[in-house]
């Protein structure tokens, strides 16, 4: 199977979105892309399963070509890419905003495991100059299977790092 | 032991010894870290230095490239920087202090960091000695001559008290010295540099300095892949954090998440990481050291949520003086 990543777009007025599927690796390629007339970009990552370090640095060659002449969104962030958002300077553009990333919740009584997304202004805002970061998610959740608690399956200080104001 | 390697130098670019200020600075916080221990522990200085991060007691160290391969019986060293004046003081203990010494160095390429040591290695100036230079390129000898040529250097090459004799190698071709078989493979790095693989009784160390790692997936890497395959032992280029490293195009360093990935994927065993950048302090190196271990620990995460395989390795940042049995 070819599981190298593959690009939808998806023009809307001034909005385009870019969902991104398959692995973020040496084999990625991306699209040369026109951002003439577009507000921002919207980069839907829930489809990338794996990454690894030639696909990251394609990857913000890619995002070089057109992050300074349009806004950036990321939206539906899994676990391994919001580990790389804390991970690794550049990977999130200082002006480019997170609209949803996935918490991991584990259930120690019946081993579940669930990913909540987490939406920008019901969930958590990132940090400005004046305010800091919050993030209202619980620490505890019923499991969905057995009913008991299960726990976010993150440190907070670590994986909500990359919401501190960046200057 | 079937192998040790000695890394005599692991700074890149340019020898970078600690400034006074710098050695203050340090000094302090090791003192004021020293008065915190002694409140709280019964231990003394041995101690102390034991639990301390050998990085803020002797920093990572300024010496450029210089490796020593010993087998039971050969003895090599790969590269000339700053770091083989100490090798040559260590080899006057032995033969080449009597002028009866036979010394083999390998070439990657002629940046100066890997040439900037020659004209202080003493067994070079020893009647009787005789020092072998390796290269796959065909200006070794020129190269190596240049360094010895005023108005750069007082002695000129015609002068060496010991034979120098020229050896070129052919690329990926075996070269076999006693019980050490050494092959070298091209790296990427602006002018041709060629790394090294080493076996010696069943064990093999991967000599890969310097590269920027431009070539990674086994269809690109091609005949260079059994440079890394299965080594014992790979000391890579990770002279940049991540980020440094990817806008730094074409000037032929990586970083260590790319070492990790390749690390990974080829089943190497132990991974150090060199060439360290001569503008960063210990404190800048450790935190890119830092950033490598959150990527690794990453790494090992994603596998085991996605089910796939992900044999975990020995790594680190290198500093100089260290050594590796095999």
């Amino acid at each position: 199977m070819d599981d190298r990543i593959a690009i939808s777009q998806t023009r809307n007025g001034d909005q385009l979105t870019l969902a991104l599927t398959g692995n973020l690796n040496e084999n990625a390629e991306f699209p040369q892309l026109d951002v003439n007339g577009v507000r921002e970009v919207v980069l839907d990552l829930s489809g990338i399963k794996m990454l690894n370090s030639v696909g990251l640095r394609t990857w913000l060659l890619w995002i070089k070509t057109f992050a300074q002449k349009t806004g950036l969104v990321f939206v539906n962030c899994p676990r391994h890419v919001v580990d790389q958002m804390n991970i690794l300077d550049g990977f999130l553009p200082t002006h480019a905003r997170v609209d949803s990333f996935f918490v991991p919740y584990f259930c120690e009584s019946c081993d579940a495991t669930e990913s909540i997304l987490a939406r920008r202004g019901q969930d958590f805002m990132e940090g400005t100059a004046d305010t800091r970061e919050g993030v209202t998610l619980p620490d505890e959740r019923p499991c969905p299977h057995c009913q008991k608690p299960m726990e976010m399956d993150v440190l907070r200080d670590r994986y909500f790092s990359f919401l501190k104001y960046r200057k | 032991m079937n192998m040790r390697v000695k890394l005599w130098g692991v700074r890149g670019s340019l020898p970078s010894p600690h400034s006074p200020e710098q050695l203050t600075d340090k000094f302090r916080a090791l003192l004021e870290e020293y008065e915190h221990f002694r409140r709280n522990n019964s231990g003394g200085i041995e101690d102390f230095l034991k639990r301390t991060e050998p990085y803020k007691v002797g920093g990572f160290g300024g010496h450029t490239a210089c490796f020593q391969v010993t087998t039971p019986n050969m003895d090599i060293a790969i590269d000339g920087g700053s770091g083989i004046r100490r090798y040559g003081e260590a080899l006057l203990l032995g033969p080449c202090g009597l002028g009866k010494g036979e010394v083999h160095i390998f070439m990657t390429h002629f940046h100066w960091d890997h040439m900037i040591g020659l004209p202080f290695f003493v067994p070079i100036f020893i009647p009787g000695n005789r020092i072998h230079f390796y290269a796959v390129q065909d200006d070794l000898e020129d190269r190596v001559r240049a360094m010895f040529c005023k108005p750069h250097f007082p002695v000129p090459f015609e002068r060496l008290g010991a034979k120098v004799i020229f050896h070129k190698l052919q690329p990926r071709e075996p070269k076999v010295l006693n019980d050490l078989t050494i092959t070298p493979y091209q790296l990427d790095h602006p002018d041709p540099c060629w790394g090294f693989r080493c076996e010696s009784g069943g064990k093999a160390f991967s000599h890969c300095v310097d590269t920027e790692g431009t070539r990674v997936s086994r269809k690109d890497l091609d005949k260079d892949l059994p440079l890394y395959q299965n080594a014992d032992l790979v000391i890579y280029d990770a002279q940049y954090s991540f980020l440094e490293a990817a806008e730094k195009i074409d000037w032929g360093h990586a970083s260590g998440p790319i070492g990790i990935d390749l690390a990974a994927r080829e089943k190497i065993k132990k991974i150090l990481f060199i060439h360290h950048d001569p503008a960063a302090s210990d404190e800048k190196i450790h935190l890119v050291e830092e950033q490598t271990r959150a990527y690794y620990k990453s790494c090992l995460r994603m596998s085991k949520d996605q089910g796939v395989e992900f044999s975990e390795f020995e790594w680190s940042f290198a500093r100089e003086g260290m050594v590796v049995e095999l």
